[in-house]
């Protein structure tokens, strides 16, 4: 008789040799023995144990769960506190006091920097300037009892991304204004108009 | 709620217990009995089986009757072969040696249908249970060492053997 022994051959005949050899087995009722009260009292002490374990474990598993429970609801708590102490910016913000989400111009002309940048609950301002001494100021408000503070016959409309802007054009200084969400947005500067514009679309999307 | 569960649970683990000592007790008691032959000392192995079987209740599927019964053959053969060599520890008395005594239920009565079973059934046991936890029961090495107090690598090796002899064993019988 040859074969070869390797996990293929194993696994195909072991089970096989195992159900043979539980045939060679007599069945249970068969086998008469009468065990001695010392095998039946380590038994009865062992099935105590394993409640006893059983008991141990669980409340163990218990504590484990209950702790995540906890944790859950604390970082949820304190998240929640977070979120009301701290207005979280989706994107392109920082955090500020509570009072609004700001945001920001996420296009910025060539050669401009931030030269500043402050906000608290009524309003969110930034400072860009760059060599040539040109300034932009963008500003962000939310929109309370005052209005848009424009002459409307002196201003142009234009649409951007669906909201209506007005365009104040006084000397070389150029003024973009506009409502959305519940702020009033002012983009001003001494630069070209376009691109004001481009940063005006770029605080939109 | 998740006390409630945890409580069922419990009761559940405790019933499986109870159900495998009440069921099978009997049949451990007779493969322990084949190896040891004194009543005592195999009452003795059926105990410690059964504190090694309530480590790996989770391990036992009830629904699966000859898998639990083979399962619980193969941990009482062990145990009942570890109790004898610590018995015979000082003639130093091998698992070969060991295994010569479980003849009643290796099947050197040639009554296996097959010839591969008879070759299986006569592999020393210490190689055979490995081989049918590994092989028929589908443990992985490390749980098979944790069942039965050995190393992982111990495992390895043993399986590595028991196959080299498995191998070997019809030139042997042939010889």
């Amino acid at each position: 008789m040859k074969y070869q022994v390797d996990d293929e051959f194993l696994y195909k005949y072991m089970l096989q040799a195992e159900e043979s050899m539980l045939k060679q087995l007599p069945e249970e009722e068969t086998i008469c023995h009468e065990f001695s009260n010392e095998f039946s009292e380590n038994m009865n002490e062992l099935l105590r144990q394993e409640k006893k374990k059983g008991l141990k474990k669980n409340t163990l598993r218990v504590v484990r769960i209950a702790a995540v429970f906890l944790a859950v609801f604390l970082a949820v708590k304190s998240w929640a506190f977070i979120r009301e102490r701290f207005q979280v910016m989706p994107d392109k913000t920082t955090y500020i006091p509570s009072g609004f989400v700001t945001r920001q111009p996420v296009y910025i002309p060539k050669g401009f920097t931030v030269l500043e940048q402050q906000g608290d609950e009524k309003e969110y301002r930034i400072e860009y300037g760059n060599e040539f001494q040109q300034t932009i100021q963008y500003c962000q408000r939310p929109l309370g009892e005052e209005e848009l503070d424009f002459d409307s016959e002196k201003a142009d409309v234009i649409g951007i991304e669906g909201n209506q802007v007005f365009v104040e054009r006084r000397e070389d200084h150029i003024q973009l204004c506009w409502e959305e969400e519940g702020c009033i947005y002012t983009i001003a500067g001494n630069v070209d108009e376009s691109e004001l514009v481009k940063m005006c679309r770029s605080v939109m999307e | 709620m998740i006390l409630c569960f945890n409580i069922v649970e419990t009761l559940e683990e405790k019933r499986k217990f109870e159900k495998l000592y009440m069921q099978y007790r009997k049949m451990m008691y007779y493969v322990a009995y084949g190896i040891l032959k004194d009543s005592y000392r195999s009452e003795d192995a059926v105990h410690q089986a059964f504190i090694k079987v309530m480590h790996h209740l989770d391990k036992i599927d009830e629904s699966n009757v000859d898998r639990t019964k083979a399962f619980l053959v193969l941990i009482t053969e062990h145990t009942a072969i570890d109790l004898y060599r610590k018995l015979k520890r000082e003639t130093m008395l091998s698992y070969e040696e060991a295994s010569q005594y479980i003849g009643a239920i290796s099947g050197e009565n040639g009554s296996y249908d097959h010839e591969i079973y008879d070759v299986i059934a006569k592999l020393p046991l210490h190689y055979r249970t490995i081989l049918m936890l590994k092989y028929a029961h589908g443990y992985k090495d490390e749980e098979i060492a944790t069942l039965l107090d050995m190393t992982s690598s111990n495992v390895r090796q043993r399986i590595s053997r028991a196959k080299r002899k498995l191998q070997q064993m019809p030139d042997e019988q042939e010889g």
